[in-house]
């Protein structure tokens, strides 16, 4: 699919910043992204990330706008519209729609490196905290006991409803390629997942990259 | 991981005036705030949106103390709502409903995103986010010191660069003379279900030390804890709002000051010149823990006479944990001053009693003085 250059510069200079020239001169304490991965693939990655960008900006045009006073009704209105609309524009969206084989390969990489390094321990520790295969809600009726909600990883399903988010730690993010705020990484089990953060779909995902035993599948 | 102390400790100008620790029991619903003239008022709460009868329980004990101590705002300290979290009718039956009194009073409330909060939540009006999931406001003090405090809402859950690239620079930006950050995942902490979120702490701690921030909020295990000083910054774990893991705290971590995991709990605190007092209320109105943490301008730091807490250890008079809710009646010695009252007072060494003593809380009578507008200041539109 050839897609328009003109779409380009704002997320994908974004992530392509990741190669490393987003250091900038001043001095700073927030450590640069590193992100290990050969300009082809970084921009393949992109690109696919800004279509989806533009899609999502299309389905907008269908969403009721809200505001800073936007009532718990008119959040809740407007995030069925947009998760609908979403659905209906991929529909026949299939994995490795965004996370190509060779990204796919790469991100892998990345996380084999960082899992099976000096800190992957605590990394690992670190993505079973809010990570739905782990972790559940605390009940009305009783807040000491949880009881975790089924997440089904699949590609436009549902993010479920009320089942917690896995942290993905910061130095881990660092290596990733950034995203624009309308979709983040997180981890279901020992699945990486690219989730729409307000649409509350999974868009796309990569199976068993947490070298983890003890966390399930 | 545990640094060692930075240079930049020294110019945090931190030290405690007297922390006199509330391991003693106390009456209900007892005040131990000063409510002086002008000084900013708030309440501290976390992992609270369950529905359960205990949220409701926390959020009644709140709006009664609200009448003796008119806070004007709330700061959240994320997992504002369980499961559900973009269905209406879980907004308002897990935090419009148990906090009506409060917002009816037109009390603000600030919240910061826990890993079981959707993103969208940012878009809520009672919240106050202006859309975004990291944000910093300021509530001056309008009393006789004119002093500023800005608070800063984290995304703990997700901390990429573009966030932490924009802490630092809202922090650099600051001259507020208190400089609070409050999120969900504490970068200290005793649990034994969670504990310390290290990996944000290696991230976000250099940036704190290096920009003045002196007291953080946190949550995410589900009890109350004090943490010893860490390089000069305090923190607090405040996630029994409306969840609790009972004798979650393993009190071997070396990290606690005062922990309670006995039963829900919130916190109260108030800001005059120079002085932070605090408060942590259980679900019945038992005082848990109170205090002053006093900061001290940066020339006074200079000056020789000031010793600095050690980094990774107190330098409060060492407190017994409250391993259960404090029972029976109040100490019999009423509330004092503090030692170090005025904020004038020229980088005061740690002073105080051992506990059991009464905290250092004047007479406390609510006054009508108007309370100062905290003025929000949403983080930059994230660039698509």
């Amino acid at each position: 699919m050839k897609r328009e250059v003109a779409v380009l510069p704002c997320v994908a200079v974004l992530l392509l910043g990741s190669i490393g020239c987003s250091r900038k001169a001043k001095p700073t304490l927030v450590p640069a992204q590193n992100v290990e991965m050969d300009d082809k693939t970084l921009m393949k990655f992109a690109e696919e990330v800004v279509e989806y960008v533009e899609l999502r900006k299309k389905a907008m045009t269908n969403v009721p706008p809200v505001n800073e006073k936007a009532t718990a009704d008119e959040l809740t209105k407007r995030q069925e519209v947009l998760t609908r609309t979403i659905v209906a524009y991929r529909k026949g969206a299939k994995q490795g729609d965004i996370f190509k084989k060779d990204v796919e390969a790469a991100i892998r990489r990345i996380l084999t490196r960082e899992f099976t390094g000096p800190n992957g321990a605590a990394l690992m520790k670190d993505i079973k905290e809010g990570n739905p295969k782990v972790e559940g809600n605390p009940q009305p009726q009783n807040p000491t006991r949880e009881v975790k909600q089924t997440v089904n990883v699949a590609v436009n399903a549902i993010y479920t409803d009320g089942a917690p988010f896995s942290t993905v730690p910061g130095s881990l993010l660092l290596k990733l390629p950034l995203l624009p705020d309308e979709v983040r990484y997180r981890f279901v089990g020992r699945a990486l997942i690219i989730r729409d953060t307000e649409a509350n779909l999974i868009l796309d995902y990569i199976l068993d990259v947490v070298p983890d035993p003890t966390t399930p599948r | 991981m545990n640094r060692k102390a930075h240079p930049s400790q020294l110019r945090l100008g931190l030290v405690v005036a007297a922390l006199l620790v509330a391991t003693s029991p106390s009456s209900a619903q007892e005040l131990r705030l000063p409510l002086k003239e002008g000084s900013v008022r708030f309440a501290i709460m976390g992992d609270t949106g369950t529905g359960s009868t205990a949220q409701f329980d926390v959020g009644k004990q709140m709006a009664a103390f609200h009448k003796k101590f008119p806070f004007e705002f709330v700061i959240m300290a994320g997992d504002n709502i369980y499961g559900g979290s973009s269905d209406a009718a879980a907004l308002k039956s897990r935090f419009e409903v148990p906090y009506a009194a409060l917002l009816d009073a037109k009390v603000k409330f600030w919240a910061s995103l826990g890993n079981h909060d959707n993103a969208s939540q940012a878009n809520y009006k009672n919240w106050n986010m202006g859309g975004q999931r990291f944000y910093t406001f300021r509530a001056d003090d309008n009393g006789p010191a004119k002093i500023g405090a800005r608070f800063f809402a984290l995304d703990s859950n997700y901390m990429d660069q573009k966030q932490l690239t924009w802490i630092e620079s809202e922090l650099k930006k600051s001259k507020s003379e208190w400089k609070i950050a409050f999120f969900h995942h504490p970068l200290y902490s005793s649990g034994g279900k969670h504990g310390s979120a290290t990996d944000l702490r290696s991230l976000v701690e250099p940036l704190f030390m290096a920009n003045g921030v002196t007291v953080v909020f946190a949550g995410h295990d589900h009890f109350y804890e004090r943490i010893k000083p860490q390089n000069g910054i305090y923190h607090f774990v405040v996630g029994a709002g409306g969840s609790l893991r009972k004798g979650d705290i393993d009190r071997s971590s070396g990290l606690t000051e005062v922990g309670y995991d006995a039963d829900y709990s919130f916190m109260l605190a108030e800001i005059s010149g120079l002085d932070l007092y605090f408060q942590a209320v259980s679900r019945t109105g038992k005082t848990i823990d109170s205090g002053v943490i006093h900061h001290t301008p940066f020339a006074e730091v200079a000056a020789p006479a000031a010793p600095l807490p050690a980094s990774g250890s107190t330098p409060v008079v060492a407190a017994p944990v409250a391993a259960q809710p404090p029972v029976g009646p109040s100490p019999s010695p009423s509330p004092q001053p503090s030692p170090t009252a005025s904020p004038a007072t020229p980088a005061p060494t740690v002073t105080g009693s051992p506990s059991p003593k009464a905290t250092p809380a004047a007479s406390p009578k609510p006054k009508a003085t108007p309370k100062p507008k905290p003025t929000p200041t949403p983080s930059p539109k994230p660039s698509p």
